[in-house]
């Protein structure tokens, strides 16, 4: 920049180098000797001076624009935007469906506000569920909090899911950071809570044992429809609790902040 | 798995530059139902192709690359111009429009209004993020002598907008012009 500092026709700095002079793009060495020739000229100064005000003036007249959403006025056009709550939710499902995690914090930060009741009221909307995630708060701190979704799975999956819980323990300790998981579990994947059909009963045991912020939960509403239809009460290992349903649970969770994974 | 948390803190990056995407985008088009939708619309881009991003640190530059795709296909879209005189700039009906204040914010949305889309885009990305030159290039996708000049005529035309409106107000308020110590030399 330093060749083009000088306008050779008059010996001043460019209009451009001017600018660039204001806007901090000299090298501490350039910016002396332009601040010595500015020095020298009264109308340079000044010149100077006015880009510096038309700098802040236009800052000014941005700095307090927000987003409605983020609670600044409401903008001055009458359109209301279907968009973004459309926007939302794909990138709800997007993310949940596809990439799998994360679903619930980046829609909560889309909507504009960590984990509002809108964002959860989008989400739960999509499952009916309103009622059940618009009633949590906000539980999503520093703890990492993964929900995993389970309602279709074979013993390998079970498997390679029990990998999967080891492996984000052990990368949360590595970081430094808590970590609490929650297994949902519901319609076919019940067999991997089943006291007498799970495939991993001995590692679902020690993985509760080593990680107490790891829970299995086991729908209530499927091991009804299960002990209906083969008579009887359907036993759970000891390590899982039942919760009232499945479906409603991963949505509660997900209005908490909770990162949500469907396996 | 193992780049989990990385992942997952640019994302976290990414959701707070919203505030400031924001304003950006409400710079460039005046609307604020406009800007949430190409706010909302850079944010879905940007968390969906999160792992195409090869240097972390150019993360900022990325996502307003990204939002400036976004004003642009927006762009290519009308077939309408808008008429800068049926924009609404500033709200008509707050108590504190009368103020000296607004009256310059209103002054300046305006002017700024008036500016072409290219020159509008580097002024407020310069003077409303403090993007470098190098860095404006990049999110425009132009060379950087092209930011330079764009900026000073930008710049220029502001300055002459804003003296023509502050002329035009003289008559109508006791006050002196806010710019007073700004002189146009180009017209």
């Amino acid at each position: 920049m330093a060749d083009k500092r000088v306008n050779a026709q008059d010996d001043r700095p460019s209009e451009e180098l001017l600018n660039a002079f204001v806007d901090g793009e000299f090298s501490p060495e350039d910016r002396l000797e332009t601040l010595k020739r500015i020095s020298c000229s009264e109308h340079l100064s000044r010149e100077v001076c006015d880009m510096h005000q038309l700098k802040e003036l236009v800052n000014m007249a941005y700095r307090d624009v927000r987003s409605p959403r983020d609670g600044g006025r409401p903008g001055p056009s009458g359109r209301r935007s279907w968009f973004p709550s459309v926007a939302a939710g794909m990138l709800a499902l997007v993310l949940g469906s596809l990439a799998g995690f994360e679903l619930t914090r980046d829609a909560d930060f889309l909507a504009g506000a960590p984990a509002t009741d809108d964002a959860a009221a989008t989400l739960a909307d999509g499952n009916g569920l309103s009622e059940a995630a618009v009633s949590q708060p906000v539980a999503a701190a520093d703890a990492d909090n993964v929900l995993l979704h389970v309602n279709e799975a074979d013993a390998t999956a079970m498997a390679e899911l029990l990998d999967d819980i080891e492996a984000m323990y052990r990368e949360a300790e590595a970081a430094g950071r808590d970590l609490n998981v929650q297994v949902v579990v519901h319609n076919s994947a019940m067999d991997m809570l089943r006291a007498d059909r799970a495939p991993h009963p001995e590692r679902v045991a020690a993985l509760t044992l080593d990680h107490p912020s790891l829970r299995f939960t086991a729908c209530a509403q499927t091991l009804e429809q299960l002990a209906r239809a083969e008579g009887g009460s359907i036993e759970i290992l000891p390590q899982a609790e039942r919760v009232d349903s499945g479906v409603a649970e991963a949505a509660r969770r997900q209005s908490e902040g909770w990162i949500y994974i469907k396996v | 798995m193992a780049t989990w948390f990385a992942q997952r803190r640019l994302r976290q990056q990414v959701c707070e530059l919203r505030p400031q995407m924001y304003r950006m985008a409400f710079a460039w088009c005046h609307d604020a139902a406009l800007a949430d939708d190409l706010v909302q619309e850079a944010m879905m881009k940007a968390l969906t192709r999160l792992k195409s991003l090869q240097d972390e640190n150019a993360l900022k530059s990325w996502v307003f690359r990204i939002l400036t795709n976004c004003y642009r296909d927006w762009g290519r879209r009308q077939k309408d111009t808008v008429d800068v005189d049926s924009m609404d700039l500033t709200c008509e009906d707050c108590p504190e429009r009368q103020t000296e204040r607004n009256r310059l914010i209103s002054e300046v949305h305006r002017a700024m209004a008036e500016l072409s889309t290219d020159h509008r885009q580097v002024v407020s990305l310069v003077d409303l993020e403090g993007f470098a030159y190098a860095e404006v290039s990049e999110i425009l996708d132009v060379p950087i002598g092209t930011v330079m000049s764009r900026l000073s005529r930008a710049r220029a035309q502001l300055r002459k907008v804003l003296l023509e409106q502050q002329a035009a107000d003289q008559g109508q308020t006791a006050e002196g012009p806010h710019l007073q110590l700004v002189r146009n030399r180009h017209g």
